[in-house]
């Protein structure tokens, strides 16, 4: 009887243990890069979850007049950037003030947007689903439209075991499907894990890099989480300051979010207004006498570096351009979800 | 199987301990119980009406003697005058309780704003979270006021936001009897008296002028003395 107990015991424990393998293991970690800052304890990674949040993130649903989706500015195509647009887009033709960042890799980022608003990935979706420039909506009016869409309570039955909408479930799947967007296998990732050797230019790049640059844009993730003021000359059409609209701390004054340089191929223009086009034009700024009015943090004076210099630094960082990242179907749009009918004719 | 029996037994007494104390809120103005309802005159005779007032309450404890002998976990409220229901809470205190004095929160805490989102009351879903920038708005208060020199007479004031240097979240402490029911009245008359219609009707974001009035706001909460 004893021992009867003890098998059954072991046996619920077992099953218990691959239930939760199953909801918890999710190949999203790269084994060269630290450990993901998100929570996935409050938000465990899900397959049907995910689908839902990937759906979520291509439907034009969740703005106000059903023109814009998430992926009008973060198009799969471009590493989820708006390539070519300087300047966000959004209904009735607006136009935003600041350039719609790439998306990737966002579980290792503590703070979102340029100016650091936004303090947790859960949240973020909230900013341009109600701003009246980007998606004009309202979460509450988005729950509305789900819940009267044919397909949308199906696929929370799927993701959540029952078809009940709400904003948190709505948050946290769009969360999810984003945190799959895992960009680490270009050329630098090869070279990292011993796969692949960089060619000459692209070695004495990745020196000057390591000495001129990756103090802000750290390796792997090519960023660090902070904050910086990098010189930029206030454009007056805008008047950003950055950071310093959410604190009013004078010291946060112009300080912007330090990007990513990975896929800098598939995300230009660059800067938070996106006022250059060119990589050269970025490391140009970087070599011209910016610190002459505003003390700036990191950089002690303009950069030195020859003409050869920056070829070279350019062909480094176009190392960490990853097609395989860019062109992978299963980000993509969800026509199977989205335009089931299409679907059933192919 | 005695020891079961036991066991079920220990169980079955430790939740009949527990008592329930209902908290009940009643928001003053014009010196009356405040109901928000889309039919009635909203001016009703008076200088300013109320169109919306919500509030987040969180973390209820009961003190004795400045140490704490009930905490309610996972304590957090969204008190809304405009929805049945959400004027009041129940606390699971134990049956033999004794306090004198309640403390809880005006806001969130910065640990769970922290976070992420939450479902249930936290959901963002109830207009009580800011979409351009982080954090929970703790206190939102909409209406009209004669005085108020703004389009339609309109004012708003959202407080709320836990991210240095602007933290408005607030803890509020009230001497109590034992009662079974305690009501809380929130006097929004003194703090519509306190403010200056030309210098103030629009606060919506973190800033110094949201701290003080969190800071004001927190003399508005009292327990009334009621004979039993």
């Amino acid at each position: 009887m004893k021992r009867n107990r003890y098998i059954i015991g072991i046996t619920i424990l077992l099953s218990w243990a691959f239930l939760y393998d199953d909801v918890v293991h999710w190949d999203i970690q790269p084994e060269h890069f630290p450990v993901m800052e998100y929570d996935f304890s409050q938000n465990p990674l899900d397959s049907q979850i995910i689908q839902l949040g990937r759906a979520l993130f291509y439907d034009p649903i969740l703005s106000k007049d059903g023109s814009i989706s998430c992926a009008s500015c973060h198009s799969p195509y471009h590493a989820f950037a708006h390539t070519d647009h300087a300047l966000s887009h959004g209904i009735n033709d607006s136009i935003g003030t600041r350039n719609a960042p790439a998306l990737f890799n966002l579980g290792w980022q503590t703070a979102f947007m340029w100016d650091g608003a936004i303090h947790h990935l859960d949240v973020q979706a909230l900013a341009p689903i109600h701003s009246p420039i980007e998606m004009g909506e309202t979460l509450t009016s988005v729950i509305s439209k789900l819940k009267a869409s044919p397909i949308y309570p199906k696929y929370f039955e799927n993701a959540f075991g029952d078809n009940k909408i709400t904003g948190e479930r709505i948050l946290k799947s769009l969360s999810q499907f984003q945190l799959t967007l895992v960009s680490a296998h270009s050329k630098y990732d090869r070279v990292s894990l011993g796969m692949d050797t960089f060619n000459i230019q692209e070695s004495n790049g990745y020196e000057l890099f390591k000495t001129h640059c990756n103090d802000c844009h750290t390796e792997p993730l090519f960023h660090n989480n902070s904050f910086m003021d990098n010189g930029l000359a206030v454009d007056t059409t805008l008047n950003d300051y950055g950071k310093w609209i959410m604190t009013k701390q004078s010291i946060d004054s112009l300080k912007f979010k330090v990007p990513s340089l990975r896929n800098l191929s598939y995300t230009y223009p660059y800067m938070h207004d996106g006022r250059f086009k060119k990589l050269r034009q970025v490391l140009n700024h970087y070599s011209s006498d910016i610190s002459s009015e505003r003390k700036l943090q990191v950089l002690n004076g303009p950069l030195q570096l020859t003409s050869n210099e920056k070829t070279d630094i350019i062909a480094f960082l176009l190392t960490l351009n990853d097609p395989d990242f860019v062109f992978d179907s299963r980000h993509h749009f969800p026509r199977n979800i989205l335009l089931p009918r299409e679907e059933n004719k192919d | 199987m005695e020891k079961i029996c036991l066991i079920i037994i220990i169980i079955f007494l430790s939740n009949g301990l527990h008592g329930q104390t209902e908290v009940r809120f009643h928001a003053i103005h014009q010196g009356e119980s405040l109901i928000i309802d889309a039919d009635m005159d909203e001016w009703n005779g008076t200088d300013t009406t109320i169109q919306q007032f919500r509030c987040y309450l969180s973390g209820f404890e009961f003190f004795l003697n400045g140490k704490a002998v009930y905490q309610q976990e996972e304590s957090y409220h969204l008190i809304d005058f405009s929805k049945d229901g959400k004027q009041s809470i129940l606390l699971n205190t134990p049956e033999a309780i004794t306090y004198d004095e309640m403390v809880f929160n005006l806001g969130i805490d910065s640990t769970k704003s922290d976070s992420g989102i939450s479902g249930g009351d936290l959901d963002p879903m109830h207009g009580m979270y800011w979409t351009w920038q982080s954090g929970y708005i703790f206190f939102k208060l909409e209406g009209q006021s004669k005085d108020c020199p703004s389009r339609n007479n309109e004012f708003q004031f959202h407080i709320g936001g836990f991210l240095y240097p602007f933290n408005a979240n607030r803890k509020i402490r009230l001497k109590t009897q034992i009662k079974k029911t305690i009501n809380i009245h929130i006097n929004l008359d003194p703090l519509l008296e306190n403010i200056d219609w030309n210098e103030q009707n629009h606060i919506m974001s973190p800033s110094t002028e949201a701290m003080e009035l969190a800071d004001f706001i927190t003399t508005i909460f009292s327990i009334p003395n009621e004979k039993e």
